[in-house]
């Protein structure tokens, strides 16, 4: 049911997860480009179906926008344990 | 020919007696009398025109010198130091000093512009059309990218789908009901001004 | 310090400003001291108006303070120059740090708990010994292990760990020897390529106008704040008035020449995203910040002023929420949002070109010309579903759609920016009435005298009405997100024909007032954390004591008989005090240091402070009163009569910072990040904690780069105002500067074969622009360890329209931050300069 904009979104935060990157740089960016991506087609499918699933998967994503930018522009040291804890909430879906 | 001579005399006379380098050159202050002519006699200083005086602050950087503002029908015909005060004690530095002409520059905007996506020009707007656009630009935005918990459970209340930049050269009060809408009303985090740069 | 209080010291060192042509009406008061017989001196790379007017003009390369103000505090930390009875009583010279606090010169270049994986400190091994102190205004929460938060309980029981006697070897004073023992004069001529005779006229001049008779005071502006290491510039000249005395007394301190009418006011009662009004944290979602009890809990100093926080806290949520914020509900402390990251501004940019901000509104500011990286700004902004511009004229944001630099360069067409652009006119100051809070915390009522023309309109109008607009359009909604906008107060009364909303309405919020019967409150005495109170800016209070006592509208200056205080022309915060720790104007024992010097003092008979300014002390607390740790005092009662820094948790002025700040207890001398030298202090080449943003089209030149072999500086200009439109379509300021330029040195200028007037192109790796050259003797190329380095310099004021025009001169600037404020860096960059113009772009078709 994952659709691209979802996959792509999700494999950007994989990989973030796996590099762990020191420094923010292309893999914070691409993972925040990509979700913002995701959540354009969430927007425009919600404003479509006003269904309440496509609310809760659009609250999700911008959720998760927040805490994966909070990683690449963050206030001290970033927290993982967030950001691995909205993959699996993503992974869910 | 006659009237024509007798007035250039009368002319030359009255150029004589208004001329000051004589008195002035007879010892007669520069100061007072000696300097005087027929037209500025008639002479009317520009500020008792004026059907209002208040005192503002200068709008450019942050030493906070004090204005005199005159103003006649709601339009402000002269702007100079304030003596009173004891920060620029009556000076203005050319900023300051020009706080006139921008107040009444002809490339002042008066009106609404609006620019819709894609266009290639600008249109006039009504400001209250302007205003319920942008209302409801807001509700929106923010409808769409609000964010109540991460999801780990922490509440955030907050909506990064929208930001603010300004209020450097705004007064206290406008900032303070800028923070308070849009961070403790909408949930902006993304409140910022040009005092962090 | 107030302006005028300049003509009271003896010693001016203007650094980081051109104050003479940018705060030409302040400058004044240095002229005023001048001719009563004080040396004024400035530290500048430019040989500008200010420089002419001083007595003693140190050149330094562009970013190389650090290593100058360190050679300072070397040369009176060796030569013993330091005003000892009041450094040993006033300042935690004498403190002694955890053993396992390591400096820069062991690690060459960085602290004790540096933590490579994320560039940031551990700053447990900075506090003091046994105790964790927390930052004064906890802008952030400081970054120490959990546990050790405990320890903040400890500055309860008993006075921090001293020794008086200056031996023991981790007391700040030795610490600060180690650390500053390498900052010799020649080390400075070496980094700096100031003459280490000039460098030392300068230690002379300012050690000598120190001490109980004598005052110095140093003025800065954006040329200390806009580096990667802009806070530890302000720091390391703090250091040096704290170890000479020169803080809280006539003449002395150190002055901020701020460059926006209300730049200190909206610092105070902020448009910033990491504070609540009068210095408030804003919530963090990654801190103990989960309920109010929690944040409460966290961030409440036990120790000094800031142990009031719960008041003022609660206070400013009864103000917001009303009668819908109760001790049931934590003051509806739930709808205040909590911040997930750096949300400044800098990064909110970069945000913009993720995406992830999708409108904005722009009030006011000209970020096209005014913030870095120009293009990048511009390809944010073109990402945007929708921006609202509020200005009274055409402005380069306003029309980056159709005129900007993407456009020029045909990257882009109208036709491709999806951006909905509202431009709505604005009142200007005299067309509206309000408060402005100038540079030194005076806060002055302007009154409106004209009316704004058509539909220009005031932005307190503007955001009152968008308030009134939201509050409908979600009057009904039943979802829990929605609460605060319902909740929120919003009455304030409208009247004339555009319904303006009141602005006196609003400052009497801000001032406060008692919930049960409205009372304006007299002073932020009087607030307490039970709800009973409710206040928008606890700093602020007693600016409206009285419903018909608007003291900002005061008017009453000194006569010649008067104190100088000037304290009848408007309000100062807090409490019309215009001199901030005025209590270290007196000795331990209460009395003037000096007669000459005298301040405010301690009055026997009346058992009180008194003096000619407002004590910024607890009024009745006498010199010789001691905490009683027998009973484990908070807030005020652990603070004694001579602690005279109420601010900080131990009443001591801090010249080691054991926390708050993000990259260091004390100032290191690094490199800027684009520099065309090595670091000859230390291997460290630049701040290891710097916000560096590297992207494509933001990218970094590397230490050294032969592409970009010359220092890059910005500056501003008399007659034109910041990257404001203001000044540039106002006809005579136009007309006096019509055109931008960069200036060049003559050496260069014959290097490169440039003539006055030639067109020339600056590049750096984020973009290009062509300029006129000026050849001007005002710049002069500096000898940098044996090494000839140029530097060249451009006005940052111009764009594309109004009056007078120009290169934007921040298209060539990065985005990276300062670690503790995100503040952009401006002075000290690097860029290729060559005679010629830039290749024109095809014309493309447009339809």
């Amino acid at each position: 049911m994952a659709n691209e904009p979802a996959r792509a979104a999700l494999a950007a935060i994989d990989t973030l997860l796996a590099d762990r990157p020191e420094k923010i740089g292309h893999d914070f960016s691409e993972a925040t480009r990509r979700l913002t991506a995701w959540r354009a087609h969430c927007i425009a499918r919600w404003r479509r179906t006003q269904a309440k699933e496509d609310r809760q998967r659009l609250d999700q994503v911008n959720a998760a926008i927040s805490v994966v930018l909070g990683g690449q522009f963050p206030l001290g040291r970033v927290n993982w344990d967030s950001i691995e804890s909205v993959r699996r909430a993503l992974g869910d879906l | 020919m006659k009237r024509v001579r007798r007035r250039l005399r009368d002319r030359a006379s009255g150029f004589f007696a208004d001329w000051a380098l004589p008195r002035q050159l007879a010892g007669s202050s520069v100061m007072a009398e000696a300097a005087q002519s027929t037209q500025s006699r008639t002479l009317r200083p520009r500020l008792e025109q004026a059907d209002r005086i208040g005192t503002s602050i200068c709008p450019f950087c942050a030493v906070g010198c004090a204005q005199l503002v005159y103003a006649k029908d709601g339009r402000p015909i002269h702007i100079e130091g304030d003596p009173r005060s004891p920060v620029n004690q009556g000076t203005l530095c050319p900023k300051g000093a020009g706080t006139l002409g921008m107040l009444l520059s002809e490339q002042r905007v008066n009106h609404v512009l609006y620019r819709a996506p894609y266009a290639d020009h600008w249109e006039r707007k009504p400001l209250d059309w302007a205003m319920e656009r942008i209302a409801n630009l807001v509700k929106q935005t923010r409808d769409e990218t609000f964010v109540e918990k991460l999801s780990d459970g922490r509440v955030v209340n907050h909506t990064l789908g929208i930001g603010s930049l300004g209020g450097a050269t705004l007064d206290n009060e406008e900032n303070y009901l800028i923070k308070k809408l849009f961070g403790g009303g909408l949930g902006l985090v993304n409140i910022e001004n040009q005092a962090r740069i | 310090m107030a302006l005028w209080d300049l003509a009271n010291s003896d010693v001016i060192t203007v650094m980081g400003s051109n104050m003479a042509e940018n705060h030409p009406v302040a400058f004044r008061f240095v002229t005023q001291a001048q001719q009563r017989g004080a040396t004024v001196i400035h530290v500048d790379p430019r040989f500008t108006r200010t420089s002419a007017l001083a007595d003693i003009h140190a050149p330094i390369r562009s970013g190389t303070d650090i290593a100058f103000l360190g050679g300072i505090i070397r040369y009176i930390l060796f030569e013993d120059k330091w005003f000892r009875d009041f450094a040993l009583a006033y300042t935690n010279l004498t403190t002694i740090i955890e053993d396992a606090y390591s400096g820069a010169e062991d690690n060459d270049g960085v602290f004790s708990g540096f933590q490579p994986t994320n560039a940031s400190y551990q700053q447990d091994s900075w506090q003091y010994k046994a105790e964790m102190v927390p930052p004064a205004i906890e802008e952030h929460y400081a970054q120490v292990e959990r546990g050790t938060a405990d320890r903040a309980e400890e500055l309860t029981r008993h006075p921090p760990p001293r020794d008086r006697t200056l031996q023991h070897p981790n007391c700040v004073y030795q610490i600060m020897r180690r650390h500053y023992a390498r900052y010799t004069p020649e080390m400075v001529e070496r980094v700096t390529g100031c003459s280490r005779d000039t460098f030392l006229r300068v230690c002379e001049a300012i050690t000598k106008n120190a001490g109980r008779e004598r005052t110095g005071a140093f003025c800065y502006a954006v040329g200390w704040t806009h580096h990667a290491f802009g806070v530890q510039i302000i720091r390391a000249a703090s250091i040096i008035q704290g170890l000479l005395g020169n803080i809280g007394r006539p003449g002395g301190g150190i002055l901020a020449l701020r460059g926006h009418c209300s730049i200190q006011g909206s610092t105070d009662i902020p448009t910033l995203y990491n504070m609540l009004p009068t210095y408030l944290p804003q919530p963090n979602a990654y801190d103990p910040h989960g309920s109010l009890e929690e944040f409460l809990e966290t961030e409440t100093v036990p120790t000094g002023w800031w142990n009031n926080l719960p008041k003022y806290m609660v206070s400013l949520l009864k103000a917001w929420y009303g009668a819908n914020a109760n001790a049931g509900n934590g003051f509806c402390y739930d709808f205040v949002p909590k911040l997930s990251g750096d949300h400044s501004q800098l990064p909110m940019t970069l945000a913009m070109v993720e995406g992830v901000v999708k409108g904005q509104f722009v009030l006011g500011q000209n970020p096209v010309v005014g913030a870095v990286n120009s293009e990048l700004v511009q390809r944010g902004m073109a990402k945007l579903e929708w921006l609202v511009v509020r200005d009274f004229a055409m402005t380069e944001t306003a029309n980056f759609w159709l005129k900007g630099g993407l456009v020029q360069s045909r990257e882009l067409s109208p036709q491709q920016i999806g951006t909905e652009v509202f431009f709505l006119p604005s009142a200007m100051a005299a067309e509206k009435e309000g408060t402005l809070t100038n540079t030194t915390r005076l806060v002055q009522w302007h009154d409106k005298v004209c009316d704004p023309p058509g539909d220009s309109r005031s932005d307190l109008w503007f955001i009152y009405h968008l308030g009134q607009r939201l509050k409908q359009l979600y009057a009904d909604s039943a979802e829990s997100r929605d609460a605060a906008i319902q909740a929120l107060t919003w009455e304030y009364p409208v009247s004339g024909p555009t319904a303006e909303p009141d602005a006196a309405a609003v400052l009497r919020e801000i001032n406060g007032y008692t919930v049960a019967d409205r009372k304006q409150l007299k002073s932020f005495q009087q607030l307490k954390d039970d709800g009973s109170t409710a206040c928008g800016g606890w700093m602020y209070s007693g600016i409206f004591p009285d419903q018909h006592e608007n003291r900002s509208r005061a008017r009453k200056a000194d006569g010649p008989d008067g104190n100088g205080a000037h304290q009848g022309w408007a309000f100062a915060w807090p409490d019309n005090r215009r001199t901030l720790y005025n209590r270290a104007s007196a000795d331990p024992d209460g009395i003037p240091w000096s007669e000459r010097k005298r301040l405010i003092w301690w009055d026997e008979e009346q058992a009180r402070w008194t003096g000619n300014d407002t004590p910024d002390f607890v009024p009745g607390k006498p010199p010789t009163m001691r905490p009683d740790w027998a009973k484990q005092p908070h807030g005020m009662e652990a603070l004694g009569g001579d602690d005279p820094f109420i601010m900080e948790a131990d009443g001591k002025c801090m010249l080691f910072v054991p926390s708050g700040l993000k990259d260091g207890p004390l100032p290191t001398y690094y490199e800027p990040v684009e520099s065309p030298v090595a670091n000859v202090m230390y291997g460290q080449q630049t701040n290891p904690a710097a916000r560096l943003w590297v992207r494509p089209g933001n990218e970094l030149h590397e230490p050294q780069d032969p592409r970009y072999p010359y220092v890059f500086t910005t500056y501003r200009l008399t007659e034109l105002h910041c990257g404001g439109i203001s000044s540039r379509v106002t006809p005579h300021t136009a007309e006096l500067q019509p055109e931008a330029f960069v200036e060049v040195s003559p050496e260069l200028a014959g290097e490169l074969g440039i003539r006055n007037l030639d067109w020339t192109v600056l590049t750096t790796a984020r973009g290009s622009v062509e300029v006129k050259a000026l050849v001007t003797e005002r710049l002069r190329p500096f000898m940098i360890d044996g090494k000839r380095v140029h530097q060249v310099g451009m006005p940052w004021v111009f764009g594309w329209e109004g009056y007078a025009h120009g290169a934007i001169a921040n298209v060539l600037l990065a985005i990276y931050g300062d670690p503790n404020t995100s503040i952009h860096t401006t002075k000290a960059l690097t860029c290729a300069l060559r005679k010629g113009r830039l290749p024109q772009p095809e014309p493309a078709e447009r339809g």
